[in-house]
């Protein structure tokens, strides 16, 4: 599979279990803006759980162009996480109230795996990662634990929030494939994990697809967006 | 030991003991944080059933104001947010999904105003 195609088949399959069994209320334009970038990024962490830029069996010239795309889409993850927490302050002031420690833990969550975002992307760079870890095998492993701790952070962040998941069926069905499958990719090794499918392409056009995914995905948010609202 | 497993260690330790202070915290706050106003019209409310919110009616749970217990008792006041959340939110939420006339669903501001209506 291509990673367009799986990137974009993640995106709306996170979005459509949010439209399973009723409870399709927009929630006002600004609200589900907000929250739909909130979903692409969520969408883009399971993403980089199968991208994961690893060389595995690829060679050297094509590793680069993946470990670079897993850079990219983590930065381009954790600037629409950003965004999702300020278009919701500029649209209801009043959302500050979560920034407060007496906010539910759900909120909490979200802030908790905000700063966690920040933490794990900067530490991957190559100088903060070899001043941090000592050896490029500790670094995936606790690169690798840390993201899933995240991840679950985040769906506990999704999931409470319960305006789109508002059943436990669509709570469950979500859980299991945002914390599920990145959990289950992460017991198999490497050599058995899914190969993204891309022709061979150089490093440097890794920022060039990191536009791409994120044009697409601010599109299905729109249309997530006017359909939850215009309907 | 190398220095860099102290700065771990040292780290984790922190972490812990901030969210030890956090989890302390975050009940003070709780408990403390002043009520957000709120707006409540009972006129557009009125083919509600008075228990579904005035359970105190049936239950004898408790008299007067809501927050005369939801604020002050010890069982209940840590949850007042969800509680008042799951109650208004969740009904305007199923009215707005059965396509009838809802009240507010999500904008914080569409409720927490200064209160107008009777």
């Amino acid at each position: 599979m291509g990673h367009r195609t799986l990137l974009l088949a993640i995106a709306v399959g996170l979005l459509v279990t949010t439209a399973l069994g009723g409870g399709w209320a927009g929630a006002g334009f600004g609200w589900d803006a907000a929250n739909a970038v909130g979903f692409a990024a969520a969408a883009l962490i399971v993403f980089l759980h199968v991208e994961t830029g690893a060389a595995r069996n690829r060679p050297a010239a094509h590793a680069a162009f993946h470990s670079k795309l897993h850079a990219n889409v983590a930065a381009l993850a954790l600037g629409l996480a950003v965004v999702h927490v300020l278009a919701l302050v500029a649209d209801d002031r009043l959302t500050l109230e979560y920034w407060k420690l007496s906010a539910p833990p759900y909120m909490l969550a979200g802030f908790v795996a905000l700063f966690a975002m920040v933490a794990i992307v900067a530490s991957a760079y190559p100088r903060p990662r070899r001043a941090v870890f000592d050896s490029p095998q500790r670094f995936r492993r606790i690169h690798g634990v840390a993201s899933l701790v995240l991840t679950a952070l985040v769906a506990w962040h999704v999931t409470g929030s319960a305006l789109y998941l508002d059943t436990r069926v669509k709570q469950t069905l979500f859980v299991a494939a945002f914390v599920g499958v990145p959990a289950w990719l992460s017991l198999r090794p490497a050599f058995e994990r899914p190969l993204i499918d891309v022709p061979p392409r150089a490093a440097g056009e890794a920022r060039r697809e990191t536009v791409w995914i994120g044009a697409a995905l601010l599109a299905v948010a729109a249309a997530f967006t006017l359909l939850r609202n215009v309907s | 030991m190398t220095a860099r497993r102290v700065v771990v260690g040292a780290v984790l330790i922190a972490l812990v003991a901030l969210a030890v202070a956090a989890g302390n915290g975050r009940r003070n706050a709780t408990e403390t944080r002043p009520l957000l106003p709120l707006t409540f019209a009972h006129a557009d409310h009125r083919s509600v059933n008075c228990i579904t919110c005035h359970h105190n009616f049936v239950d004898s749970t408790g008299q007067g104001l809501c927050i005369d217990c939801h604020k002050t008792n010890a069982k209940v006041r840590l949850q007042i947010e969800p509680m008042f959340h799951t109650l208004c939110r969740g009904c305007h939420v199923a009215k707005r999904t059965a396509g009838d006339d809802a009240g507010p669903v999500r904008r914080c501001a569409d409720c927490h105003t200064a209160d107008e209506a009777p």
